[in-house]
């Protein structure tokens, strides 16, 4: 091994260990919940209508660090269009004609299974970014499966900046609703959302609407970073090609 | 429980890091990044984690729910290194394309250009 090897190996010990130490002796010994945990747990699904205390902490309590984390998104999306510009899609064909139908069979259960993920947000665990990050895998599985030249992939590619900025721009549409009415942006039960019935899908204010909205943004994003990322990048050297010596 | 949840997750941090440090590949420094990632938020999880303690779903009578915040974070950070990991594959997809090797040393050494740009 070389001596990068073994200097690598000791410093990844090293902060292996430092690690394990400060987790285990400074950070498990604190066993009673912090205040601001205890008062999400017993004042959550008054204050929010949401009985996912998960969820009501993501889009009611710190919505405006979930805006934030779906610029992140649109960002890196924007970065990657922007490394990627002008290349052409590299020709699939897909995959063999038994594939094609058995995933045609299948996939109406996908949907099904993303939209309930999205849908059920803040009634039990999932929400907009998982059921979202399912829809993106549904494009990947079918650019995969039926080739890129498929009518159902293009228009995605096709449609998928929009859906972005149309779901980024609702969102920052909901936060400023909330600070016309009740002058907090994002303000969901004080700005006259509906609370509902706790534990039922009409519940907890705007959260439904924020669900549906980031979980098209996470579909968009995500698929179009994948089919930019399959682009054929082979035919770009331009000068600086290495010589076989 | 938590031992177990945190010795795994110092074990991925170590591995990532032996990646990053020890390879000269870019793929293989956003592996190691990304493993890094993933042994953090298995730290976020046992911290959250109490014994005998349920999800914080609140339908019914429970005693003790494990600390929501962890996991709002955790989201938060899946995302988060989602698009972080995105960038730096296209940005390495990008460099082979142009420069014909994603090898850092032989970036630095044969590239004239970029070596004088890292030199000052």
């Amino acid at each position: 091994m070389t001596r990068r090897g073994i200097l690598a190996m000791l410093t990844a010990l090293a902060v292996s260990f430092t690690f394990w130490r400060l987790f285990s002796s400074l950070l498990i010994p604190l066993q009673s919940l912090q205040p601001v945990s205890d008062h999400f747990l017993s004042h959550g699904v008054e204050e929010t209508g949401a009985i996912n205390i998960v969820c009501s902490v993501l889009l009611d309590y710190r919505g405006f660090d979930t805006l934030g984390e779906t610029m992140v998104i649109l960002a890196s999306v924007t970065t990657v269009s922007m490394l990627f510009r002008g290349l052409s899609h590299s020709d699939s064909m897909g995959l063999s004609l038994m594939v094609k139908r058995s995933i045609g069979y299948m996939a109406p259960l996908f949907w099904i299974f993303a939209i309930c993920i999205i849908m059920n947000g803040h009634l039990s665990p999932g929400g907009g970014f998982q059921g979202g990050v399912i829809l993106a895998a549904m494009t990947i599985l079918f650019t995969v499966v039926f080739g890129v030249e498929f009518s159902a992939v293009k228009r995605v590619s096709r449609y998928n900046q929009i859906i972005e900025y149309i779901c980024a721009f609702g969102f920052i549409l909901t936060g400023l609703w909330g600070l016309m009415i009740s002058g907090a942006f994002l303000g969901n039960l004080i700005a006259n959302f509906p609370a509902g019935r706790p534990g039922t899908l009409y519940s907890a204010g705007f959260m439904l609407l924020l669900n549906i909205l980031i979980g098209l943004k996470v579909m968009a994003g995500l698929s179009s970073i994948f089919l930019y990322l399959q682009k054929d990048a082979g035919h770009v050297c331009i000068d600086t090609e290495t010589e076989d010596d | 429980m938590q031992t177990a949840a945190l010795l795994a997750a110092a074990i991925l941090i170590g591995l990532g890091i032996y990646g990053l440090l020890s390879g000269r590949d870019l793929i293989r420094l956003c592996l190691g990044i990304s493993i890094m990632e993933t042994g953090m938020l298995i730290a976020f999880a046992a911290i959250a984690f109490r014994p005998g303690a349920s999800a914080p779903i609140i339908y019914q009578a429970v005693e003790a729910y494990v600390d929501p915040l962890p996991h709002a974070l955790t989201l938060t950070a899946i995302v988060i290194g989602a698009g972080i990991t995105a960038v730096m594959l296209s940005l390495a997809v990008m460099i082979h394309s142009h420069y014909g090797t994603i090898d850092i040393k032989v970036l630095d050494d044969d590239m004239p250009e970029l070596k004088s740009s890292n030199r000052g």
